[in-house]
């Protein structure tokens, strides 16, 4: 009884939180007028996508899309590392260092991009450069606590059994450690790719005209009030994610599904 | 088959120190257990021989050569850890040849050697199954099969019974007895069971909140050491004679 309500309760909220927005979205991608009146839109168009496309804006949502998955990865290594530290020394104050990792979280994107601004500009440093710097910055603390919590839950005693059976530290990692861990890479990678990827402020504040990304120029056309190439520009927003997402996913099973030395 | 040292190992985390000036020779082909109360630093000593921690101060000998600054994929010191005994997306078969395959063992070699321990424990209709489709004795078995396979000079067994019933820990026991014997291996197994340490090993070394507190024949440790924690810690052993451990409640034959 109380696993069906539950159920329910689940479905309702996909549907009410994820799947009718995203109906909208997609409704509003293809009419340019649904007026409260009408039951349904009219004016079915393809302008929104015209627009999108002969703008080169999709141009700019595989750039940043490219930029937010070097973050990621960038993230994800340093979270690799970090948690392998933490986990397989024994050191004092490990619950400090764990807790640094976690600042940027409570620190507001406006106050850092602020302070920031400033250091960079003093710097010699391109603004590339101190983009990346600060979208790792804002990723690492949700990469770092999934290969955390990963190696946590499992520990490097099999890193450990390996390389007692004469495995280096390399073949440790890619025969062992990559097909155990993978499924923890993979949710790390995410977490700092979908951080890095919806970043505004910090581009609007650090980037020059090089460092557009999408959510900077998607903004304006959500805040004026033409809902058709709002949701077109929300939709290939959402798409680009999704299609890094899957592509990860399905790399990170063919990887654990591998036959480790075969 | 190696001699092992333990010279003056200091160990601490902070302020809190965990091993302290523990001296330790373990002789060649030797079964040595040493056996503590949980928590007082067996753990740490295994992974400072194997090398996945270092000592504070003091040195490890292995045949008389330092190994401190030794890899650990060049001490050949094998461990089977208490839990997590078996790569978990490997099965039996891959997880005895993990070890061959990262030494560079030809195929026919790797094969012999796989089939000749195959046979060895029995366990020939097992090495297509993936750890979790085998029992806690099997995966021990397996655990110890690829130990072995690549002839290490020391296999370190930590806590090898955790988690067995009596029925399984005696069969796993019995391999463990033969293949020391077979292979001559120098065998060092960490144990908070009086009784397992008393019936498998040559020497015993106890080990209380961080030091040795004695090392000594399993055969002369059938009267009160005078070491109080020892003695209160063997407190139900009433005599050892032929072969045999005579404990208030049980026998336990060596």
């Amino acid at each position: 009884m109380m696993k069906k309500f539950f159920y329910r309760v689940v479905l309702f909220i996909i549907f009410t939180f994820l799947i009718l927005p995203m109906l909208s979205m997609l409704i509003w991608s293809f009419f340019s007028n649904w007026r409260a009146i009408d039951i349904l839109p009219s004016s079915f168009t393809f302008a929104g996508f015209n627009y999108f496309f002969a703008s080169k804006d999709w141009y700019i949502g595989i750039k940043s899309t490219i930029f937010s998955m070097e973050v990621a990865l960038i993230a994800t290594i340093i979270s690799i590392m970090v948690s392998r530290f933490l986990i397989s020394t024994n050191i004092k104050n490990k619950n400090t260092l764990e807790s640094i990792f976690y600042l940027p979280m409570l620190l507001p994107v406006i106050s850092v991009c602020l302070g920031s601004h400033k250091l960079f500009l003093q710097s010699p440093i391109s603004s590339t450069f101190a983009l990346l710097i600060l979208h790792i910055y804002f990723s690492l603390p949700y990469a770092f606590k999934m290969t955390y919590s990963y190696y946590s839950i499992w520990g490097v005693e099999e890193e450990l059994t390996a390389r007692g059976l004469g495995a280096s530290f390399w073949q440790a990692f890619r025969y062992i450690n990559l097909p155990i861990y993978i499924q923890g890479y993979i949710g790390s990678f995410i977490m700092a790719f979908i951080i890095s990827y919806s970043q505004y402020f910090i581009n609007l504040f650090i980037g020059n005209h090089n460092n557009i990304n999408f959510s900077m120029i998607m903004t304006p056309y959500i805040a004026n009030s033409n809902r058709n190439i709002a949701a077109v520009y929300t939709l290939m927003y959402i798409f680009y994610g999704v299609v890094v997402m899957m592509l990860t996913s399905l790399m990170g099973k063919n990887i654990a599904r591998k036959k480790s030395l075969s | 088959m190696s001699k092992i040292e333990l010279k003056d190992i200091d160990f601490s985390i902070g302020e809190n120190k965990i091993l302290k000036d523990i001296n330790v020779t373990i002789e060649n082909g030797e079964f040595f257990s040493i056996l503590g109360p949980s928590g007082v630093g067996k753990t740490t000593i295994f992974k400072i021989i194997t090398g996945a921690l270092l000592p504070i101060r003091g040195s490890i000998f292995v045949d008389g050569n330092i190994i401190n600054d030794v890899p650990i994929e060049k001490r050949n010191i094998v461990m089977v850890h208490q839990s997590k005994l078996l790569f978990p997306h490997m099965n039996a078969l891959e997880n005895v040849e993990f070890g061959l395959k990262m030494r560079k063992v030809t195929k026919e070699k790797i094969r012999e050697k796989v089939n000749s321990l195959t046979e060895f424990f029995n366990m020939e209709e097992h090495m297509g199954k993936y750890p979790h489709q085998l029992s806690g004795g099997q995966q021990q078995l397996v655990a110890l099969m690829r130990a072995i396979a690549v002839d290490p000079k020391v296999l370190l067994l930590d806590e090898p019974f955790t988690g067995l019933d009596n029925n399984l820990k005696n069969y796993v026991k019995a391999y463990i007895m033969k293949i020391q014997k077979k292979f001559c291996i120098t065998t060092v197994m960490i144990t908070h069971e009086k009784e397992d340490a008393f019936s498998m090993s040559d020497t015993i070394a106890f080990l209380f909140e961080g030091t040795v507190a004695l090392v000594d024949k399993t055969g002369n440790l059938n009267r009160k050491t005078g070491i109080n924690s020892i003695d209160e810690y063997l407190g139900e052993i009433t005599t050892l004679e032929d072969g045999r451990i005579i404990f208030s409640d049980r026998i336990i034959e060596i």
